[in-house]
């Protein structure tokens, strides 16, 4: 329940988190991608591992991202992820977005 | 991913799903690895991780559907621009020639002005004169035979066998 719970906060928000994610790496694979989400978040978000895959392959196509295949830390055969120059403005216009929404959830709880 | 692997993955869809496979399984494996370390046994760690990704079959379904969804618009704007050039070639081969076919020709004629005029209907013969305007040519050009002024190709002369105009300026 809880998990549902913080995957529902995560709505909306999946392209955001993991442009920002790619925008400091210089290549991830999707599981990498997840475990860094959790870790720098300290737990508090865990994104649905079925969920991300479909995304990375829209970001993809739009663009955004570009992948190619590459052998893992423990030689097994994966595609990775990088941003691209247009993903970096998607990611600059998102977060724009984003701190908007939140300045305008603060507002509504502090006056309404 | 390159346009070269886009086609490859629209005109050989095997390939496209087992790459697709391909990814979530690795995603599985290295789950499954977490779970061990985490102390887990390997055939729990597998039924875990793959609980917790899913139903696979959905999320490869999803995959696949962003793949070829944005392939036909790749496919489409290719095709514009293919039709686009074969035309664009057929107009420049058949220009030196005369065979052009309808549509190329009236895409030639809208831009070369030359050729629009080319098409248009030749001009009408101007009509001869009437008869009392030969009737009046005629007596002009007998007069000049036989009159004081006598005709000579390029000039009129008098019986003397002067210019009209040098007689005038010696008078």
């Amino acid at each position: 329940m809880g998990t549902t719970k913080r995957t529902d906060q995560l709505l909306g928000t999946l392209d955001l988190l993991v442009l920002r994610v790619l925008s400091t790496a210089d290549t991830l694979h999707g599981f990498a991608i997840t475990e860094r989400i959790h870790a720098v978040s300290v737990d508090a978000l865990r994104i649905e591992e079925g969920s991300l895959y479909p995304a990375l392959h829209r970001m993809d196509e739009a663009g955004w991202v570009k992948s190619e295949w590459g052998v893992s830390e423990n030689n097994r055969r994966a595609r990775y992820y990088q941003i691209t120059n247009a993903g970096r403005r998607h990611l600059a216009h998102l977060e724009g977005d984003w701190a908007k929404h939140v300045e305008a959830v603060k507002r509504v709880l502090k006056h309404a | 991913m390159s346009i070269i692997t886009r086609f490859v993955h629209r005109f050989w869809p095997g390939r496209l799903a087992r790459d697709l496979h391909d990814e979530v399984e690795f995603h599985i494996a290295m789950r499954t690895s977490e779970h061990v370390k985490g102390g887990m046994s390997p055939n729990d760690a597998a039924k875990e991780a793959r609980q917790q990704f899913g139903d696979i079959d959905i999320v490869v379904a999803d995959m696949r559907k962003e793949r070829l969804a944005s392939m036909a618009v790749v496919l489409a704007v290719t095709s514009l621009v293919a039709v686009g050039a074969i035309l664009w070639i057929a107009q420049q081969r058949m220009r030196s020639t005369d065979m052009r076919m309808p549509a190329v020709r009236a895409v030639t004629i809208f831009k070369d002005p030359h050729l629009r005029s080319r098409s248009s209907p030749p001009p009408r013969p101007r009509p001869g004169p009437t008869w009392e305007e030969f009737v009046k040519q005629t007596r002009a050009f007998e007069a000049l035979q036989t009159g004081p002024g006598r005709y000579s190709p390029g000039r009129v002369l008098d019986d003397e066998g002067r210019l009209i105009d040098d007689k005038a300026k010696s008078h």
